[in-house]
């Protein structure tokens, strides 16, 4: 009998197309990295950074709030796996077929995603596999690199990337709204690698060693100027096509009550009279002679009983919220910290205040579900950032120009990126470790508060997210997980 | 090919020489008068001579016979011995009745092939027609339950829903280990059809079901490799061969009428605890648990605008504040249910002459179940038609069953864009009065006033969100057989199996009004609406060519060489929509926005070249090889051939030595040993990696693009394998047939070990890597394991019979091993899982094993508590707590017959292992379940428990208040909950019970009736389970009808029990 291998040639999934361009892959590279900065990491990252609070008559994130997080944790797993095996192959793919058809703007965007996506592993879990990633068939077992030299690679990288600037600038048409970060600007791409660059340098606690290097960037000054966030006609109100955090917890989860704001948060506000408290919570049921019409649930006081929990403030967001890889104000933030480390104080007033200027202006017009106005849509942000107010630059020394920095940095990040407040919360110590929750008299309002219902011992937060059981029960060379609350190498 | 026909040309001229020389032919066929089958194997002997023959596969004889001979003796094991008259006639049809108490003794083997059941060297059990039917269950599965060895069957669902069916143990991992049906020589499509899985599952059955079990003559199941090796790679698993009545070819026109009525009720609802009612920790009306205050039975508020702290505090215009005594009602969840009620209809005309006969049924089953209203609604049509022709050495068979089924089904699980009714019952406090919340319209009851903002009213549920299904099925084949020469048959079947279904999934818009009770707080419904369209086809054709030869006065030989080709297709169109603009109006063109569509096709190709050679010694030595090769087009090109083989031997020892037989002790003696291997293929397009559409799977919901109109490709994580080998399953098995005192004791056993390698799966890869998953062939798993039936008859008198068939199976499973990551030995592989508590296989355990988290523990072993007291999750180890596999499995008949009266029960017992259960664990999270009643909800401190100072532990001093007993219960905030909610699997059930009565046939002789049969039917009557699982029936699952579904359920429905009447009617 004679069967022809030919005959039974029929294997080959006819379901899914066998030859697709870079761009369909950059884009979907793009939507594996805002579905885990603007999902689960604004979810941890608020949690721990303490804009956001447990509800106490739901329990949908209790182990993220008490710290209690186990390896196999799809919160733990999730960011590793979606950029694992989500972005960076698809950027991978995309690079390896711009590469051949000379398609240098997808070449270039996707060379600094890959950077940005690595930066992300690197500041989330530490040492990670870098140089023996992605190649499946050549590692199974691909080895963890030292997260500083993981950095420098990814500088590396960058720097990469911004010599094909030229080349990518001048293939039109350019990307368009495929590249639905800066709309295919290669200008503002290279900005936005070398203000990443910026932030990298910065993460070294001994200034001095990357000093020179950061203070060429300040001088060269071609750093962002805008946000990067997804533009507008991303994230609708329409299901599966929204802000992640918002399709996951206000739409699909049963109940939306889940994320409150912090006391840490609201109490902060508060005491500044901060009217960006509209835009980052719902009133309260009625007003609070503590924290007036916004206010908190204490860290990690899901315990404290539904009543409660009901008189506390949601957390606002919106189905049309942009994911931010980074923004405006962080970049202003970061420029500031250099000068005032460069001892340019002029220079690091002027970045302050526009930074500020710009976390306020992200609110400008803001709206609630029904419409509402929430915020004005012009705000006169010298009433907080002006002589003797609220949030002026207070230039006492260096370290209180840190510390007037690194608060608003914090506040600013509220709603978009929580993530990066949680890094610099850890990298700067600011706002400070409180030894005593919100409901404590001794309490100091702007200092974090440990979780009620913390499992670490007294006086420990979480520093970074553990290896996932995902990759150290496959992977050989993974290392033993360190607690959640083992500080990185650039921690304070 | 070609060497196979030259081997049969051959052995054709060997079985020409042994024709000899006597005086008259006579020719005849042997039958049974029960069902009209045919009798091969049974001895023909000319009486008072030794001279004689044994009938073909057909039941034919052909026999020369001495001018002088008077009669004909025909014997055959387990039927009364019959004598024929000689005549002038050349041709008999001798008819043989069936002695009582006998294993059916003709056996249909693999392609449809008759057996003496003596001849076959390895295990195989027949269950008749009357022993599937008695309780008179819509499902042909379900009448086999507790009735053969070795063989599993789980149902937990209500009629229609799919059954569990698991010959000698599990060992495919994510393959189907769900046995290959045949019916009548084609194997037949058996999918679970519904949608499997912790979130909106629906179960509309296995296409099993499809099956009238009236129609059915018997069913025969094969369990080894040895015996399946002719079915080929889908048979691994073994084999239900289901056969079919055919016309009677009496010249006479039979017409049988059956028809059941019975009622259902539902079996177990969890135990709920009575002492303390709704509150979380303290009372609060907007509560789904009952956390609150001690039940005092006073007068309370209750629903929406109770006066309390919580929510707005006003009271609408026109809306009075309920009032109820805070009191335990008993029976609540009980109540809820309703009555359901079940009509089975069946027709059928059968007849025939000695040329053509035809049977033709039609089955009508209508079962409306326990949950109220027709949300759970079940309607089958069964029309079937059978036909045989024989025209001299020219035969032609056919058959055609055309399937409807009309489904309606609630949901069970979690919901997704809308709630399910079980998870919302579970959640309902124990003082609130579930069927006064009926009217879901009313102001009090409604979606915006609903007393609970955390779950939905379960009447509104039932009304508003479900499922449907619809499907059109035909199966069905072609044979036609030619006998070319003597002894030798050329037989051609076609066989084809198409079903359409049509699934509908609807969840209703909740939108909760401006200013009412629970605005803000609970999530609108935006509504959503699902098409799922699937076609599925199967053809199977085989030629095959067999001869029948008897080389000699000792030996016999039996040959089947063939080819068989099977295609199988399916193509699916789905449609979903999500956010109705008009409510109530489930169409794809009521959306803001358009469906989110799907479709996809497959198609796969199994060719295979078979031979089977069965040599017989004297009619007491038996032996049989069986060799297949096939080509698989999910294999890689150039590596999809893979042959395989099996051989088996019995010897009749009673036969072989007879003075055994001396003293009225032994009767029967029958040992077997059978090895055999199966080949399986790979699922298919797992050769290679896909290219897919970006969806992104998050906490809940998705980001799926396009997104802004922006379309997105990624690489599949999945990554295919170009190296695919066939997984090969091996299998021994000894056995043992005995029958003692006159067939009053029967006693078959086998042992049997069987070790599956090369399984195809999609193993785990570090993400790292770019990929989850590979495809790839691993491991080795090995079920060993004994089957028992037992037979006895204690008392057998003229008018009294009782007979009792015990079977016991003990299976074992074995994870040997399972892959090497280049220096990493994976040792344990996730099946499933939910909240924590997984379902793996790990090596050197059985398979499917449950871990659950750890609490944390000092260097001195003690539990490390939080500052609340409660147990800390260690970050990594899990521990293991049991696993799926049954410690055995005894089925237990009875059946007592007086004269035309008979009353039998099966009981089903099945000992240890374990499931998860959902519901359990809602029940603690929510304050239900009795163990939170643990110490009157008093504090208490962690037993064997320390807490940190810095780096060192002391004595834990911190009790769980009462305040915060909820979350000592809830598994988030306590690890060791976990473990509470694997519970034992042990159960033991009343099955059936039936009382029938045959009215004697002299009270019908003058009445158009042939027969008249009445009976009282019962169904899953009763059930014991461990004191530890009062909540669910442990065979209750939404996870499908495969391994996965041992993990437990995820919220699944309820089963029922049903009881009823029935008659059956024969003109």
């Amino acid at each position: 009998m004679m069967i022809s291998s030919c005959d039974l040639d029929i294997n080959k999934d006819p379901n899914y197309p066998t030859s697709v361009e870079a761009d369909k892959y950059f884009a979907s590279g793009l939507t594996w990295t805002s579905s885990v900065i603007g999902g689960d990491l604004e979810l941890l990252g608020g949690m721990w950074a303490q804009h956001y609070a447990q509800h106490a008559g739901s329990n949908q994130y209790t182990g993220i709030d008490s710290y209690n997080l186990p390896n196999n944790s799809t919160y733990i797993t999730r960011a590793w796996g979606s950029l694992y095996s989500g972005a960076l192959p698809d950027f991978q793919i995309a690079i390896q077929k711009a590469e051949a058809k000379g398609d240098w703007h997808y070449w270039m965007a996707s060379k600094i995603m890959t950077a940005y996506d690595f930066h992300i592993l690197v500041d989330a879990y530490g040492d990670v596999p870098f140089t023996e990633a992605l190649d499946f068939y050549k590692y199974i077992n691909p080895k963890f690199d030292n997260a500083k030299a993981v950095n420098a690679g990814i500088i590396a990288m960058l720097d990469e990337a911004l010599a094909k600037k030229t080349e990518a600038a001048a293939i039109a048409p350019g990307m368009g709204d495929i590249d639905y970060f800066f709309q295919g600007d290669i200008d503002a791409w290279a900005k936005f690698a070398k203000s990443l660059k910026l932030k990298i340098l910065m993460r070294d606690p001994a200034f001095a060693t990357n000093k020179t290097a950061i203070q060429a960037l300040i001088t060269e000054n071609d750093l962002l100027d805008q946000d990067c966030k997804t533009q507008d006609y991303i994230f609708v109100d329409k299901e599966n096509n929204s802000n992640p955090l918002y399709e996951n917890d206000r739409r699909k989860l049963n109940t939306q009550n889940n994320i409150r704001s912090s006391s840490t948060l609201s109490l902060f506000l508060f005491q500044n009279k901060d009217p960006r408290a509209a835009v980052f919570m719902d009133k309260a049921v009625t007003p609070d002679p503590v924290y007036g019409d916004y206010v908190g649930i204490p860290q990690g006081g899901y315990t404290l009983g539904a009543a409660y929990g009901n008189k506390t403030s949601r957390a606002l967001l919106a189905a049309t919220d942009p994911v931010y890889l980074m923004s405006l104000a962080e970049v202003e933030f970061l420029k500031a910290e250099a000068n005032v480390l460069l001892s340019n104080t002029a220079a690091a007033k002027t970045n302050y205040d526009n930074a500020v200027t710009a976390a306020f202006e992200r609110c400008n017009g803001a709206k609630d579900k029904d419409g509402k106005d929430i915020f004005p849509s012009s705000f006169d942000v010298n009433t907080f950032i002006g002589a003797g107010k609220a949030y002026e630059f207070n230039q006492t020394s260096a370290t209180t120009m840190l510390e007037s920095i690194w608060r608003q940095k914090w506040v600013a990040a509220v709603r978009c990126q929580a993530w990066e407040a949680f890094c610099d919360v850890n990298r700067t110590g600011y706002p400070k470790a409180g030894t005593v929750n919100s409901q404590d008299p001794a309490y100091v309002v702007g200092n974090l508060a440990p979780s009620i219902n913390s499992v670490l011992s007294a006086g420990e937060f979480p520093r970074r997210i553990i290896y996932p059981k995902t990759s150290s029960d496959y992977n050989k060379n993974t290392p033993i997980a360190l607690p959640i609350q083992t500080k990185l190498w650039w921690h304070k | 090919m070609k060497k196979i026909s030259l081997l049969l040309a051959f052995l054709g001229f060997i079985g020409l020489q042994v024709l000899f020389a006597q005086t008259r032919e006579i020719s005849g066929n042997v039958t049974s008068i029960d069902d009209g089958s045919t009798i091969p194997g049974a001895s023909v002997v000319v009486k008072g001579t030794t001279i004689g023959t044994v009938t073909d596969m057909e039941g034919k004889f052909k026999l020369k016979v001495a001018p002088g001979a008077k009669a004909l003796v025909i014997t055959f094991v387990g039927m009364t011995s019959t004598e024929m008259s000689l005549t002038e006639s050349n041709f008999y049809n001798i008819k043989m009745a069936t002695e009582r108490v006998a294993v059916s003794e003709v056996i249909v083997t693999a392609l449809g092939i008759k057996r003496s059941e003596k001849s076959i060297g390895y295990s195989a059990s027949t269950v008749n027609n009357d022993e599937i039917t008695a309780a008179k269950s819509s499902s042909l599965i379900t009448g086999l339950q507790g009735k053969v060895a070795g063989l599993t069957i789980s149902s937990g669902g209500g009629t229609g829903t799919s059954q569990k069916v698991y010959i000698r143990g599990v060992s495919s991992f994510t393959g189907s280990n769900q046995p290959l049906y045949v019916i009548n020589g084609v194997p037949m499509q058996n999918s679970f059809t519904g949608k499997d899985g912790s979130g909106n599952s629906v179960d509309f059955g296995n296409q099993a079901n499809d099956i009238n079990p009236d129609d059915v003559q018997s069913v025969t199941v094969l369990k080894g490799a040895s015996a399946t090796a002719l079915y080929g790679s889908r048979a691994a698993n073994g084999v239900i061969m289901i056969t079919t009545k055919r016309g009677a070819q009496d010249g006479k026109i039979s017409v049988v009428y059956s028809g059941s009525v019975t009622a259902s009720e539902v079996l177990r609802t969890p135990q709920t605890q009575k002492n303390f009612g709704q509150g979380w920790p303290y009372w609060d009306p907007a509560e789904n648990g009952s956390w609150g205050p001690k039940l005092d039975g006073r007068m309370h508020d209750w629903g929406a605008y109770s006066s309390t702290d919580y929510g707005p505090g006003v009271t609408p215009d026109g809306y009075n504040v309920m009032k109820k005594p805070f009191s335990y009602i008993e029976n609540n969840m009980r109540d809820f249910y309703d009555r359901g009620m079940e009509y089975q209809n069946n027709i059928s005309i059968s007849g025939g002459d000695e040329r053509n006969s035809f049977a033709m049924s039609y089955g009508n089953t209508y079962s409306d179940g326990v949950i109220p209203t027709k949300a759970d609604l079940y309607k089958r049509n069964i029309f079937s038609f059978r036909g045989d022709h024989k025209a001299g050495k020219f035969s032609a068979s056919f058959d055609v069953s055309y399937v409807r089924k009309d489904i309606k089904a609630v949901s069970s699980g979690q919901g997704n864009d809308g709630a399910t009714l079980f998870q919302e019952l579970a959640q309902m406090p124990v003082d609130i009065p579930l069927t006064q919340l009926k009217d879901y319209n009313s102001i009090y009851h409604n979606v915006d006033n609903f007393f609970t903002l955390y779950a939905q009213n379960p009447y509104f549920v039932i009304a508003n969100n479900g499922n449907t299904y619809q499907d059109d099925r035909v199966y069905g084949k072609i044979e036609l057989g030619y006998d070319v020469f003597a002894h030798t048959k050329l037989m051609g079947r076609l066989g084809g199996d198409f079903t359409n279904s049509r699934q509908r999934s609807f969840n209703a818009v909740a939108k909760i009004t401006p200013d009412t009770w629970n605005y803000g707080a609970k999530s609108d419904e935006a509504g959503t609406y699902d098409e799922y369209n699937n076609y599925n086809g199967q053809i199977d054709a085989s030629g095959l060519i067999s001869g029948d030869y008897k080389l000699n006065e000792d030996f016999q030989l039996n040959v089947v060489a063939g080819i068989n080709y099977n295609s199988r297709n399916s193509y699916i169109s789905e449609a979903f929509l999500y956010g109705l603009a008009v409510p109530n109006w489930y169409n794809l063109s009521n959306g803001f926005d358009k469906p989110v569509t799907t479709s996809s096709t497959t198609k796969r190709i199994l060719i295979g070249a078979l031979g089977q050679f069965d040599l017989s010694y004297k009619e007491w030595a038996f032996g049989t090889l069986s060799v297949r090769n096939d080509w698989s087009s999910t294999l890689p090109k150039g590596k999809n051939s893979y042959f395989y083989a099996g051989v088996n031997g019995a010897i009749l020892l009673t036969d072989a030595i007879p003075t055994l037989k001396e003293g009225n002790f032994l009767s029967y003696a029958k040992l077997r040993a059978a090895w055999g291997q199966t080949g399986n293929d790979a699922p298919v397009y797992r050769t290679y990696g896909n290219n897919i559409p970006t969806n992104i799977i998050l906490g809940s919901g998705n980001v799926n693009m396009p997104i802004g109109g922006i379309a997105g490709i990624t690489l599949s994580n999945l990554e295919g394998n170009l190296n695919l080998k066939p997984e090969i399953t091996t299998d021994i098995e000894f056995g043992a047939d005995m029958k003692f005192f006159g067939n009053r004791v029967g006693l078959d056993v086998a042992y049997y070990m069987k070790s599956t390698k090369d399984q195809i799966i999609s193993s785990s890869v570090a993400p790292e890597t770019r990929y989850t998953s590979f495809t790839r062939n691993v491991g080795q798993v090995d079920n060993k394991g004994v089957e028992v039936r037992l037979l006895l008859v204690p008392v057998k008198t003229k008018d009294f019979e009782w007979e009792m068939v015990t079977t016991f199976s003990q299976n074992r499973s074995n994870v040997v091993k399972l892959w090497d990551n280049e220096g990493v030995s994976i040792n344990e592989y996730r099946f499933t899982g939910a909240y924590g508590v997984d379902f793996v296989a790990i090596v050197g355990q059985p398979l499917g094993v449950f871990k659950v988290p750890q609490a944390a523990l000092s260097p001195d072993g003690k539990v490390i508590v939080n500052s609340a007291g409660r147990p800390t999750v260690d970050p990594i180890n899990k521990k293991i707590v049991g696993s799926r596999e049954a410690d055995f499995v005894l089925g237990l008949n009875n059946r007592f017959t007086y004269k035309g009266l008979t009353l039998s029960a099966v009981f089903d017992y099945r000992q240890g292992g374990k499931f998860w259960s959902n519901t359990a664990e809602l029940l603690a999270f929510d304050g239900n379940s009795p163990i939170t009643v643990f110490n009157d909800r008093q504090p208490f401190l962690v037993p064997n428990s320390v807490r940190a100072v810095g780096n060192t532990f002391v004595e834990n001093d911190i009790p769980i208040l009462g305040t915060a007993m909820y979350s000592y219960y809830n598994h988030s905030t306590n690890t060791l909950m976990y473990e509470n909610m694997v519970l034992d699997r042990t159960f033991l059930k009343l099955r059936e019970l039936t009382l029938s009565y045959a009215i004697p046939k002299r009270f019908i002789t003058n009445t158009p009736l042939k027969a008249l049969e009445v009976s009282l039917v019962g169904r899953n009557l009763f059930m014991w389970t461990p004191k530890t699982n009062n909540f669910v029936d442990p065979e209750a699952t939404n996870y499908g009808n495969d391994l996965l579904s041992d993990f437990g359920e995820f919220s699944a429905g309820p089963s029922s029990r049903f009881f009823g009447a029935n008659v059956k009617i024969t003109f």
